[in-house]
Formats: C-alpha cells, structure tokens, sequence
C-alpha cells in the first residue's frame, strides 16, 4: 500500500469522520441503551479500516474523533489517538476477511470497541485518571462493545457500497486496484 | 512532490509520527484543568452550537413523542388518579404559602438578608458528553451571560456540578458524576465532613470518602456541600445509600444516590454571583454557626 493514495476518498473519509462526530455528540445520549451510550465514532474508524485499509481507517478514525474531543475541552488528543489506532488495526486485516460475511462487522464491531475502550483507559491513566472500579469497567466496556457490535453492520452496508463505488471507479490506489 | 530519496519509507511515517507527536502534546498540556479554552476551541464549540442545539432538541423532542406513544395505555388511569391527588395537594400549596410567608416576616423582623443569597441565571442543556466515561454538559449561557469558572450549577433538587469551561455564549459544567470532580461535602446530621467523588464510567454513581475513621454515617443521611472548597455551602448533593470501608480498609465510605437525576437533566441555574453576607447571615442566624441550615432549591422559585 503506498503511502499517499486517492486522496479524494481520504477527504471524503475525513468530512464523513467529522460528520459523524457531530452527529454522535449531539444524539449519543439520547439514544443510550441500559445507560451506554453507542460510539458511531469508533464503529466508522474500525469498518473504515476494514473496508478500506489502515491508513483510510486511521484517517477516518482520527477526524470522526476531532470534534467531540475539542467540545469536551479536556484530555485533548486522547480521543483522536484512540480511534486513529483502532482504525489503523482494523484496517490490518482488511485482506484477510472475506468482506461479504456479516459476522464481520459484528465482530469488528465488539473488539474494535473493546480495544479502544482499552487503549482510551490506559491513556487516562496514563494522564492521572485513576482506573475506575474493574467490575463495572468490564461492564461498562461490555455493553457498550454490543452496543457498537449490533449497530456496526448498518454502517458496513454503507462503506461496502462506498468501496465499491470506488472500485467501480477505477481510481488509482483504490482498494483491490493492485497499488497495494 | 517532497523526495525524501535516501530512506524511502521515511515519507510513509512522517504523517503518522507528527500525528502521533501533536497528539501526545495535547494530552500532556490539556490534562490539566486550563483557566481558559484556546481561541480554536472556542470558535469550533460557538459555530457548532446550532447544529448541536437544533440535534439535542430535535432528538429529544423525538424521544418525548416515542416515551408518549409508549405511555398512552396509562395515561387515563394516571389522570383521574392525578386528578384526586391535585385537589388534597392544592389545599396543602396554600398552607405551605402561608409558611413561607409566615418565614419571610420573621427573617425580616430579625434583621435576615431578605434577598436571595445568589443570583442565577436559568440555562438549557444543549448537549452532553458522548462518551461513557465522563460527565459533562454543554449549556447555552456563558461568558455575555456573566457565567464564569467555578460557579455552581444547581437544579431544584440540589447540585449538579460546576463550570470549568467558557465561552461567549456557552458552557461546560462538570457533574458531580465526573471522576474528575471532588466536592466538599458534609452529613447534614451529624455534620462529619468528607469529599463526594465521582467515578469513571459509574453512569451517576457518587462516592462519598469521610475524613474521619470515627465519621458517624448511615442510609438516609442527607449530604450537603460543605462549603470547603470553591462552592458553597449547603446545597444538597444526595442521600446516603450504603455505607462501607474502603478497599484499604482505612477510610470510612458511602455510596450516595444524587439528589438530582444527572442523566435527564435539561433545564439548570447557574449561580452567577454571591450575596456577600451570605455565610454571615447564616453565621448570625437562631441556629448555632456550626450548624447552618442547607438552602433548600425551594426556597428560590
């Protein structure tokens, strides 16, 4: 994969990540679900990934992170971190799963959210955050992976369809168009 | 196009390590709670507060209709059993007004401050943090409003939190729910002084660790801010709901159930400016100075 490739669908990636930032910091609470809140931030930085690749993953991931990190004023970075992280894991396996399968998303789903629950925890302590209590951390991070698990294959339908619009298109280090 | 030539792959990781470098940098210096935002910051909450506003607004409107749809089974036998109680509650307004009227004429008769110990400014709730591990709010009142740092934020129950974050037009309040709030609190009995903590991903959960091994606590205790620290005191913070030692076995602690529901807040004041005899006051009062009555959200409406 070379390191700069369609950049349109990098900026599209990016607009997408901010959107969704938005949207997620205005409507999260408000769809909470046994008091978790569902991250459309990181469900969109790990199909990202899986659809398109580590770098997309982490860009997409890095931008959907931006806005609600700079609204919460506080521990800035951390978010951004976490997603482009994710994101860029996620997109590691991006050739080896068969695409098509939709325990994919679901499963990408849950350990992508677990993983940057993880890495979100760490990063606090890391800052001074005290860990919280493990028993409902694990329960906290539990949930909101299935939370994020159940929702992330609507999204996927969406970025495959992107992916192959894309591909469709032939442009130059698209996804399967053999600039990997 | 830049040509990095002897190390080829030095291009593909320059993005990543500066990204890396700019995040950790932000980490480092945002870690800590800042006087003020950037002017980046600022101008990226303010432009993005309509948008916020009309999302939080339109989603809960949404919500209000669905939680209505679900309820019309029981909303007539809810309304006729309301009904019956308006009537035996009406009678009990009038008494109460009379009290309170009664309580006015002699505070002024002993020389009371008649004024309210604080003014405040009504806000709405506009949005709220996305994550699962913090607990702020974004309210539509700031700066032009006389909202600054540190002012408390209350709802009629009691209090929910206070402002660490403004600008022009909005605010961020931190809840007591937040791991990184610490409020001086106080048993309203027995008057033993503690910190109410909250706790990451505890979704409301309050903690309330005493200061003394011989603190005399238990279920139903009333907490109250204890004035030691930058809010004021006697604002109701919650109940006692179970009482324990800690991890170590060292401190006294108690789970406390907040007066407030902090998840459905949508309407709060902000306590913008002291009355500056307002500890005097209490000080001067029939009760003894260690023994300050709380002020009742109540008595502001």
């Amino acid at each position: 994969m070379t390191g700069v490739r369609w950049p349109k669908l990098r900026l599209f990636l990016a607009l997408i990540g901010i959107l969704t930032g938005i949207i997620e910091y205005g409507l999260a609470s408000h769809l909470a679900w046994l008091g978790i809140k569902p991250d459309f931030t990181l469900v969109l930085a790990v199909l990202a990934g899986l659809a398109f690749g580590p770098y997309d993953g982490a860009v997409a991931g890095f931008f959907a992170a931006v806005v609600p990190d700079l609204w919460g004023g506080r521990y800035l970075g951390v978010l951004p971190a976490v997603h482009l992280a994710v994101g860029f894991l996620a997109g590691l396996i991006e050739r080896r799963v068969f695409k098509e399968n939709i325990a994919v998303p679901l499963s990408a789903g849950i350990l992508g959210t677990l993983t940057g629950n993880i890495l979100a925890l760490l990063l606090y302590r890391a800052l001074g955050v005290p860990f919280p209590a493990f028993l409902p951390a694990l329960s906290v991070m539990l949930r909101a992976s299935l939370y994020n698990g159940l929702l992330a294959p609507f999204v996927y339908v969406v970025l495959i369809r992107l992916r192959t619009a894309v591909r469709a298109a032939g442009a130059p280090g698209a996804p399967g168009a053999g600039n990997g | 196009m830049w040509k990095v030539g002897f190390f080829p792959g030095v291009r593909r990781l320059l993005a990543p390590a500066l990204t890396v470098v700019v995040l950790v940098t932000l980490m480092a210096v945002t870690a800590r709670e800042r006087e003020h935002i950037s002017r980046f910051e600022e101008v990226l909450v303010e432009g993005l507060v309509p948008v916020q506003r009309a999302l939080y607004s339109g989603a809960e409107a949404l919500g209000s209709g669905v939680r209505s749809l679900a309820g019309w089974r029981n909303l007539k036998r809810e309304n006729t059993r309301l009904q019956a109680e308006v009537g035996s509650l009406t009678a009990l307004a009038e008494q109460a007004r009379e009290t309170v009227e009664e309580n006015r004429r002699l505070r002024r008769l002993l020389g009371f401050a008649e004024a309210l110990p604080f003014d405040y400014l009504p806000a709405h709730v506009i949005a709220r943090n996305a994550d699962n591990w913090f607990s702020t709010v974004l309210i539509d009142v700031g700066r032009r409003d006389g909202v600054a740092k540190n002012m408390a934020v209350v709802t009629p129950p009691g209090l929910v939190g206070r402002v660490i974050t403004v600008t022009a037009d909005t605010a961020t309040v931190l809840l007591t729910s937040d791991p990184d709030s610490g409020v001086g609190a106080m048993l309203r009995r027995s008057r033993d002084c503690g910190v109410l903590l909250g706790e990451m991903g505890g979704q409301g959960a309050l903690t309330m660790r005493f200061f003394s091994r011989q603190a005399s606590v238990r279920e139903g205790d009333v907490v109250i801010t204890s004035g030691l620290g930058i809010l004021p005191r006697g604002l109701l913070l919650g109940t006692v709901r179970r009482v324990r030692t800690s991890e170590q076995g060292l401190l006294i602690e108690a789970d406390v159930e907040p007066a407030t529901d902090l998840g459905r807040l949508e309407e709060v004041l902000v306590f913008t400016r002291p009355h500056p005899d307002y500890v005097e006051v209490l000080e001067r009062g029939n009760e003894p100075a260690a023994h300050p009555p709380p002020l009742d959200m109540r008595d502001l409406q």
